[in-house]
């Protein structure tokens, strides 16, 4: 069943967090067991997570996230642990190996750090492990002001080429789905996922399946920048959409 | 000057870099030794009670990496050993942060490659981050960034690593603890006559070449890191012990300034280049 398509998992915590700031293990046990669902059905996954800032705060028991930097990522250091280790408490449950990966925007620009990271990532994937990834904010401060991991997620889609991109929003208890080389944003639901992941049995393009799956699917309307009139019109990095708000 | 009057400069310590390697945090088949991993969080997590600023920078990631994935020999393959440290550094956080906290001290993992000492920018986060960890009373735990750099596994055991940490914290003192109990005078396991060097002072070709002629065997990391390491420190006037990790509180003896395994103390004033 192993079919090597790659599939991207871009997790905002703040969507495992109810009105009064704490931490839903049930939401967040529940989106392990899609991942894991999603590899046992011969997917390779990677999962894109923030969250760091938010499980640091709570540990250090402020009323909300600091707002200078510095103490952001000191925040952010501390949290860490916290996330990969709920993670791989979550994980360890469904018998599913996960990797800490953390990375910075040079292993676009740095030859060596971009081997460096491709290897490792592939050998993770080679392997069926998860790698679950991060930027390393105790040097890089790239997302922290930016407060969005969508541009940390395309510079992973640069290094392990993947097939889809899975956007997690669990407010709304719905997932949505990028294609690659599509301009389209596809609302789904889980059991859509999960029947994809069943029928998905030989190396018949996937993209072309998905495609041709959520045809029918309602089509997700992203915040643009005032520059842009569709999603048509933006630049693609790696088959995906560079700027990505969704509405 | 007398050895322990040395030894006696060492008792104000305040900011203390503490590295242990693989070979310290596990046993000889690679699986790790919980007991002397929560020994060594009781010494720590005392020190910093006592109002030391503690910094510990840990390897042994791939060795759990390997234990979760039950591997029975060490790999040998760059991707791999990469691929071994991702998972193996998670779980070897869980087991810190679960022996620290269970004495309430809090821990943050903080993962450096090499530029901290070439790249302005990185120097500086790296430097905030830590600053502000060691002010909220928090111990960070330090390693190398195996994913994007591979230096520690390539060129051994981040006693180099350590040594910038030190210089970049401005740290009082930098101990490397590992499988030997000092710097000798030989190998010990070819010379009998072997002896540790209890004080260094300065750093001179016969020491280098002392140490270059052991076998690489030699302690996990090899005396050729512990020297460079020196260097670094020597650069940025901090005084190095070198000790043997087996038994954690051997950090308290040092910290009491109790004379143990080797000092480097640099009593000429530092003239040479600014590493950090």
């Amino acid at each position: 069943m192993e079919n090597n398509y790659r599939i991207i998992f871009r997790i905002e915590i703040d969507t495992f967090f109810d009105e009064q700031g704490n931490l839903s293990l049930q939401k967040m046990e529940h989106l392990v067991m899609v991942c894991t669902n999603m590899r046992n059905a011969g997917f390779q996954v990677l999962m894109v997570s923030s969250g760091a800032i938010m499980l640091g705060t709570a540990k250090m028991g402020l009323p909300q996230p600091p707002t200078d930097l510095i103490t952001k990522q000191a925040i952010a250091a501390i949290g860490q642990t916290d996330l990969i280790r709920y993670y791989q408490m979550f994980f360890d449950s469904f018998d599913q190996i996960v990797a800490q990966v953390l990375i910075t925007r040079d292993v676009l620009s740095i030859p060596v750090r971009n081997k460096n990271a491709r290897m490792t990532l592939n050998k993770l994937l080679e392997k069926g492990i998860i790698p679950i990834i991060n930027e390393n904010d105790s040097v890089s401060t790239d997302d922290i002001i930016l407060n969005d991991n969508y541009p940390l997620t395309l510079i992973v889609a640069q290094l392990v080429k993947p097939h889809a991109i899975i956007i997690n929003s669990y407010k709304e208890g719905k997932f949505s789905l990028i294609v690659k080389n599509n301009p389209e944003i596809i609302d789904i639901t889980e059991e859509d996922l999960f029947q994809l992941a069943v029928r998905i049995k030989s190396d018949a393009g996937i993209a072309t399946e998905i495609n041709f799956d959520c045809k029918t699917r309602k089509s997700l309307k992203p915040t643009l920048p005032g520059r842009y009139n569709s999603l048509a019109e933006v630049p693609m990095i790696s088959g995906f959409p560079q700027v990505l708000t969704l509405s | 000057m007398l050895l322990k009057n040395y030894w006696n400069k060492i008792k104000s310590s305040e900011t203390i870099v503490v590295k242990v390697g693989t070979s310290t945090l596990s046993y000889p088949n690679g699986k790790l030794n919980f007991q002397r991993i929560d020994k060594l969080a009781g010494v720590l997590a005392g020190l910093q009670k006592k109002g030391k600023k503690i910094i510990l920078v840990s390897s042994g990631a791939i060795a759990v990496g390997s234990g979760k994935l039950g591997l029975s020999s060490k790999p040998t393959d760059l991707a791999e050993k990469q691929a071994l440290a991702a998972v193996g550094q998670a779980d070897l956080m869980k087991v810190y942060q679960k022996l620290f906290e269970s004495r309430n001290q809090l821990v943050a993992q903080v993962l450096l490659t090499r530029d901290i000492v070439t790249v302005s920018e990185r120097r500086k986060n790296a430097s905030n981050t830590l600053d502000a960890l060691m002010q909220m009373d928090v111990i960070p735990l330090i390693n190398e960034n195996d994913t994007v750099a591979t230096d520690e596994i390539v060129f051994g055991d981040n006693d180099t690593l350590s040594a910038y940490v030190a210089s970049l914290v401005k740290a009082d003192l930098l101990i490397l603890m590992s499988d030997i109990d000092g710097l000798y005078s030989a190998d010990p396991k070819v010379d009998p006559e072997a002896t540790i060097i209890p004080l260094i002072t300065e750093l001179n070709g016969a020491l280098e070449k002392t140490a270059r002629g052991s076998n690489s065997n030699f302690g996990t990391g090899g005396m050729i890191t512990k020297i460079s390491a020196a260097r670094v420190c020597r650069e940025a006037g901090i005084p190095v012990s070198i000790t043997n990790g087996a038994k954690p509180e051997i950090l308290n003896e040092i910290i009491a300034g109790k004379p143990t395994g080797t000092l480097f103390y640099w009593t000429k004033k530092t003239v040479g280049t600014k590493i950090v």
